[in-house]
């Protein structure tokens, strides 16, 4: 894994999967795409980091541990339920507010849980896999 | 066509079925991943495979039309795949840690918590 | 009576510390329950006469028809009576047995004696025959602790172990017979039952329930071939075992096939199964009793042979038979029960339990000499005893009855050994022997008056019939007959046959007590007999069990993972394939279906292609590109087959399960060696090529079906304008199934979690094997 080129080319092609991933995260409602896809496209762009500079840099990357993503994750997804079972009696009962022709919904929030957690979970896999190799 | 699909399905899962009987942990867990797609599939052929037409409702639209993909096996598969992704790698950290333990990925080696042969104590050894 | 009940079952409960604080008098205090019990019943019995029957009802399960209800009839009378009367001598009796042991131990057992007594009470008071047998297995559960109260002997957990498996194997027949019945007449009430038990004979439901029930009482009272565990049961201390074997629990067998004989008589086989069972059972214990040489052993073949000749008594027709069945129970309770105190008193005394070995008692333990003289009288049928009068009632019943003269003379005969036991068990110990033994523990008034009170009774009975018939045996009687019958008892008959019958017994057992030594020689000799007639076929049944469990574990269980796993997948062929074959269904194949897609064709072989690679390599790495090129193979099905989500998912899946398998190779050796023997081989391609058939045929059934599409097209028609969602699989996953969803992604997160703490751990490596 000490390829000169593949290390450049590394935070590049990590900027972009996580562009990527954020950008599949977000048109996931309308179009193909979603939390899950947003989520390991996210974990493979650290995978890459990780092969390409070492497991260190991608977590100092992250900045979080992989379990504070993850709890982060299911955070998230529980108060994307919360505001149903608030107004509507039923827990993961999805709120709108529509503005004009865009709509935000609590939905949005209860993918991005989903995300991380996907990312949290399958980015600690291979972290663990890669160290001490 | 259906019956193509069905035929490598039950390729894909035989040849999975008989890694998974080998002793050799890493094939087990080669096979276990295998099958999980096979049964991927399974989900997905049961939905019927009739169009290539996403289940994306087309702008201006307010409903799906009638000649795009069933959506219902698709939810499942998806949630299927990572799921199963999550099981392989829990499997392949066991076979690795039974590696790093026992220094063999034989499961005739894996012995410490059941005696190969017979689960009775040798007769000499009974009170 | 509920009342009572449940102060006879809080009154065992406070008697533990009752009776240690009280010792070494404990036994005279807690025997205020039993005594209290018995004249409240008493009162009870006075006013029956009038009512006929006293019930009393507690709602317990209304849900399930189980209510609890407690009777009180001329029958239940005799039973409770017997049970409380004899509870008060054991339980005074057990006071002094246990006054030289440690007081925790009496408490014990005084506490379970009375436990064990109110089970019994409840037994047979019950009239909901499911509470019935709730009181009836727990006869058997307090039976196993009292026989295995010595626990410290391993003879004593045998046995326990032995009357438990066979009364609780039992207790599960008669379950089944009572859930049956309750099937069939829609109730578990004795009483209703009896009343429509026409309505129950006419069901194809009475035979089956019939010999369950059968089965439930044969275990009970130990009839043939249940009568070994009887015997057996004598390593209990002797108050218990004069408590489990005179009066009382091995006789609740003979109540349940009592209470059953009105409804069962329908049915031929009834009495005949009874007669000829309780005559084989009668025969069976006489031989084993002329072959031992125990005390209480002997006293315990008698006792077989005693239920043996109940049980008979029930099943015979004719005209006296009930009363016959009534007296004796009484006659054997009272003499049995003495016969036992005074061996328990006489082994206790002297620390040897053979006949053989102890003699020349009679001045050392008067009283108890005097006792088993009185008891044995009335065992030998000797006037003027109550034992007397139940002899010529029983060889009445039998020429009365249809059965023949076969059963009249195993019943001189089985007599005859009766009075021979009763004779050798009287005077041997105190007269006879060349020994005299020493006497350890001398006989206290607690010892001797239980015996002195019971022998003293069949006497009093047999003197002074009138009041227990007016008492006892009239209303008991009534209640088994179904209509009064015109009791009678004297002590002298005249000169009729059966005081001819009883003439030959006397003169029989005359030649049997000479004899004894010889006879008793002889047949110990011959240990295949004792082998046949003892618990040998138990003791087989039991080894074969064992091994064959042993055996089975053997087979499955051999620790090698490629046999679990090639087990597990036979199994699983084997059950689906002959479902598919017994529904007789053919699944019906669509030849021609969906769009021809030339690309998804191709794709497929590939697959195909991929998977047999990966079973033929012996390098793991090319084994996963093979598996890698099944798993980026399905994903562009999914992208080829509007499935676009499915389709990026799986191909970020694979990228990263190459990730993690690469890093599992790099640590592993590469080559794989086979792990598999030809023959293995062979067996696991057989089972690998079922399987696929299996789901190949299970997939081409399921596509032959038409779809239901009713969610599918819900989803489709409710995913914009209710959900605001375009990607109608991304709405299900975050809206409709979203509850299912974030359960799926907490497995994630624990899949994660697992692997994060399992592989921060580095093991030390033991050896290489």
């Amino acid at each position: 894994m000490n390829s000169l080129i593949f290390a450049a080319f590394s935070r590049i092609l990590f900027i972009l999967m996580l562009a990527v991933s954020l950008f599949v995260l977000y048109r996931g409602h309308n179009e193909p795409g979603g939390g899950f896809v947003g989520g390991l496209i996210a974990a493979a762009g650290f995978a890459t980091l990780a092969l390409a500079r070492g497991v260190d840099v991608a977590r100092a990357t992250l900045r979080f541990e992989p379990m504070t993503v993850i709890g982060f994750g299911i955070l998230a997804a529980l108060l994307g339920g919360l505001p149903g079972l608030w107004l509507d009696d039923s827990f993961l009962a999805h709120q709108w507010a529509i503005l004009g022709s865009a709509h935000i919904g609590t939905t949005l929030l209860f993918d991005i849980g989903v995300y991380l957690v996907v990312l949290g979970g399958i980015l600690s896999l291979i972290l663990r896999f890669y160290e001490g190799l | 066509m259906h019956l193509l699909f069905a035929f490598a399905i039950a390729i894909v899962a035989g040849c999975s079925l008989y890694l998974i009987l080998s002793r050799h942990i890493v094939r087990i867990l080669l096979g276990v991943t295998m099958l999980s797609a096979a049964i991927n599939l399974v989900i997905f052929l049961s939905g019927r495979i009739v169009t290539n037409v996403p289940a994306v409702i087309r702008a201006g639209e307010s409903s799906l039309s009638a000649d795009a993909a069933n959506p219902l096996p698709q939810a499942l598969v998806l949630t299927a795949i990572v799921i199963g992704f999550s099981l392989t790698a829990f499997f392949a950290a066991l076979a690795l840690q039974t590696y790093r333990s026992l220094g063999s990925v034989d499961t005739r080696h894996i012995d410490a918590a059941e005696r190969l042969g017979s689960p009775f104590p040798a007769a000499k050894d009974r009170p | 009576m509920l009342a009572a009940l449940l102060v006879s079952f809080l009154g065992a409960i406070l008697a533990r510390f009752v009776v240690s604080r009280t010792f070494p008098h404990g036994g005279w205090v807690a025997a205020l329950l039993p005594a209290g019990l018995f004249l409240f019943f008493l009162a009870k019995g006075a006013s029956l006469p009038e009512v006929g029957a006293i019930t009393e009802t507690l709602e317990w399960v209304p849900a399930l028809g189980i209510s609890l209800t407690l009777r009180l009839d001329g029958f239940a009378l005799l039973f409770v009576l017997l049970i409380t009367g004899i509870g008060t001598l054991v339980t005074i009796y057990a006071g002094a047995y246990f006054a030289h042991s440690p007081k925790e131990e009496a408490a014990r057992f005084l506490t379970l004696i009375l436990l064990f007594m109110t089970a019994m009470l409840g037994t047979v008071l019950s009239d909901n025959l499911i509470v019935m047998f709730v009181f009836w297995e727990a006869t058997s559960l307090l039976s196993f602790m009292l026989i295995g109260f010595n626990s410290h002997r391993a003879q004593a957990r045998k046995a326990a172990l032995q009357s438990l498996i066979v009364t609780g194997g039992g207790g599960l027949a008669l379950f089944g017979g009572i859930l049956l019945i309750g099937m069939t007449l829609g109730t578990f009430s004795l009483s209703e039952v009896a009343q429509r038990a026409t309505e129950l004979l006419a069901s194809p439901l009475a035979v089956p329930a019939m010999i369950l029930i059968m089965l439930g009482a044969f275990t009970k009272s130990a009839q043939l071939p249940f009568h070994f565990w009887l015997p057996q049961a004598m390593e209990a201390p002797a108050p218990a075992s004069a408590f489990l074997h005179s009066a009382t629990m091995v006789k609740l067998g003979v109540y349940l096939l009592a209470r059953f004989d009105l409804i069962f008589e329908g049915i031929p086989a009834f009495g005949a199964t009874l007669v000829i069972v309780g005559s084989l059972t009668m025969l069976v214990a006489a031989v084993r009793a002329l072959s031992t040489d125990g005390f209480k052993e002997v006293l315990a073949h008698s006792t077989v042979g005693s239920l043996g000749v109940l049980v008979m008594l029930i099943g015979l027709d004719g005209d006296y038979s009930v009363t016959a069945l009534i007296a004796f129970i009484i006659a054997h309770a009272l003499y049995k029960a003495a016969l036992f105190f005074c061996a328990g008193t006489t082994i206790h005394a002297v620390g040897e339990g053979r006949l053989s070995k102890i003699g020349g008692l009679a001045r050392r333990l008067p009283m108890t000499t005097l006792a088993a003289g009185m008891a044995a009288i009335s065992m030998a049928g000797l006037p003027p005893t109550l034992g007397f009068i139940t002899k010529e009632y029983l060889f009445e019943s039998q020429l009365n009855a249809s059965s023949g003269w076969v059963v009249v003379a195993v019943a001189v005969l089985v007599n005859a050994v009766f009075a021979a036991i009763a004779g050798v068990a009287a005077i041997r110990p105190y007269y006879l022997g060349k020994t005299r033994s020493e006497v350890k523990h001398p006989e206290t008034l607690g010892l001797y008056l239980g015996p002195l009170v019971l022998g003293g009774l069949g006497f009093l009975f047999g003197l002074a019939p009138d009041f227990l018939v007016r008492g006892l045996i009239q209303p008991a009687n009534d209640v088994l007959v179904g209509h009064t019958v015109d009791l009678s008892f004297s002590l002298w008959h005249g000169f009729t046959p059966m005081l001819a019958l009883s003439a030959t017994v006397v003169a029989f057992a005359g030649g049997l007590i000479a004899y004894w030594h010889r006879i008793h020689y002889a047949l110990s000799l011959n240990k295949g007999l004792a082998r046949v007639l003892g618990d040998f076929g138990f003791n087989a049944a039991f080894a074969g069990l064992l091994r064959l469990a042993e055996r089975c574990t053997r087979l499955l269980q051999n620790g090698d993972q490629h046999r679990y796993t090639s087990t597990v997948a036979a199994a699983v062929l084997l059950i689906i394939g002959y479902g598919v074959l017994a529904s007789g269904t053919r699944p019906v194949i669509a030849l021609t279906d969906g769009r021809f897609d030339m690309p998804s064709v191709i794709v497929l072989l590939l697959m195909c292609l991929g998977a047999f690679a990966a079973t033929r390599t012996p390098s793991l790495l090319r084994a996963m590109i093979a598996v890698g090129v099944v798993g980026f193979g399905s994903a562009l099905i999914f992208l080829l087959n509007g499935a676009p989500d499915v389709a990026l998912t799986q191909f970020s899946v694979e990228v990263l399960l190459v990730l993690i398998l690469v890093a599992l190779l790099l640590r592993v050796p590469e080559r794989a060696a086979s792990t598999r023997e030809p023959r293995e081989k062979r067996l696991d391609i057989l089972i690998s090529a079922g399987f696929a058939l299996v789901v190949f045929v299970a997939l081409a059934a399921t596509v032959a079906l038409p779809l239901d599409g009713r969610i599918s097209d819900f989803y489709a028609a409710t995913s914009y304008l209710e959900a605001h969602g375009r990607n109608v699989v991304n709405v299900v996953l975050v809206d409709y199934r979203a509850i299912d969803t974030l359960g799926e992604v907490i497995v994630v997160a624990f899949a994660a979690m697992s692997v994060w703490g399992l592989l921060r751990i580095m093991p030390r490596r033991r050896a290489a094997p």
